[in-house]
């Protein structure tokens, strides 16, 4: 089975709406398909996966092609650090067929927060007790 | 360097087959049928006793049979109510680190997995089912996945010693060593 995912673009800020296209052909009959949007984190230890949303395509048929389209969520956003990287994605799985998945970005401005950046590393002590004093 | 692209990421680790000098699928079935269809990989920690305990499940789903796999957690003395519920009808089950049970547990184990087919187990030392398989890993092994993760590492020999033959915690070290250099 040939699955492929189509997106304009990788990049997206909350909100945004995530649109493209998935298709496949092959000679079995795929009972059913989905394309989920999903994250999963990369790294040294076991890795931990969500799926934030699924779009369940009708009568898929031994080949076909279909628009999705899913709005970003507002959280977690992508990152990395040397230890762990949290990596959204799109994802097309079809039963019987295997799958297909597509990694982007959701994360402020559509650009990957990068944990050993200096902009992080040299930030001031973010005072985590102000405004928390009782009075 | 990102976690994301580390060539040691456990996502890579994991689609390192299990692979030993000799090692033969059709000998490994043949004792465990020699043995009354009851077995355990036997291996100290980091020697690929669950990679080959689930690649043998996959072998066995693949053949069209009902099988279950349970791992028991690091001072799990008892299965839990879902594990206990799943292995009640399953025609070949797969237990991941079956020492942790305590006897009461294990006792518990072998009831509810009486009626099966074929049952494997994976255990750090012998004693609980007749051992089909003993793990064993070696530095020119380590330096074979290494090679398969397309990285040149010249310290493998060393590297092996020092983790006395634990292949994970050889992998976790190079996984440091990539990412401190960037």
């Amino acid at each position: 089975m040939n699955a492929t995912i189509t997106l304009p673009k990788t990049d997206f800020a909350a909100g945004e709406t995530i649109s493209g296209v998935v298709s496949w052909h092959g000679s079995q009959d795929v009972r059913t398909a989905e394309v989920r949007l999903f994250w999963q984190t990369q790294g040294k230890g076991s890795n931990d996966v969500g799926v934030a949303a699924v779009e369940t395509l009708d009568l898929p048929g031994p080949s076909g092609q279909r628009e999705f389209s899913f709005v970003a969520p507002p959280a977690p956003p992508s990152f990395s650090g040397q230890l762990i990287s949290l990596v959204w994605g799109v994802e097309l799985v079809l039963d019987p067929g295997g799958s297909a998945s597509q990694n982007i970005v959701i994360a402020p401005g559509g650009k990957e927060i990068l944990l050993n950046h200096p902009e992080w590393l040299e930030m001031d002590d973010p005072s985590p007790t102000k405004g928390l004093q009782s009075s | 360097m990102k976690a994301r692209d580390n060539p040691f990421r456990s996502e890579c680790l994991e689609k390192l087959a299990f692979r030993e000098p000799g090692f033969c699928w059709e000998d490994l079935d043949a004792r465990l049928i020699a043995a009354g269809g009851r077995g355990a990989i036997v291996g100290p920690e980091g020697h690929g006793k669950t990679t080959l305990l689930l690649e043998w499940r996959d072998r066995w789903e693949a053949d069209g049979w009902n099988t279950v796999c349970v791992r028991t957690e690091r001072g799990q003395r008892r299965l839990g109510e879902a594990q206990r519920r799943g292995l009640v009808s399953a025609e070949t089950v797969f237990a991941d680190s079956a020492e942790q049970l305590d006897w009461i547990g294990w006792r518990e184990f072998l009831a509810l997995t009486r009626s099966a087919h074929r049952v494997v187990i994976t255990t750090h030392r012998p004693g609980r089912f007749a051992p089909v398989h003993v793990c064993r890993t070696s530095a020119s092994l380590l330096h074979e996945l290494v090679n398969e993760l397309h990285v040149a590492e010249n310290d493998c020999q060393s590297l092996w010693h020092r983790h006395r033959g634990n292949l994970r915690n050889a992998l976790r070290e190079l996984y440091d060593k990539v990412a401190a250099k960037g």
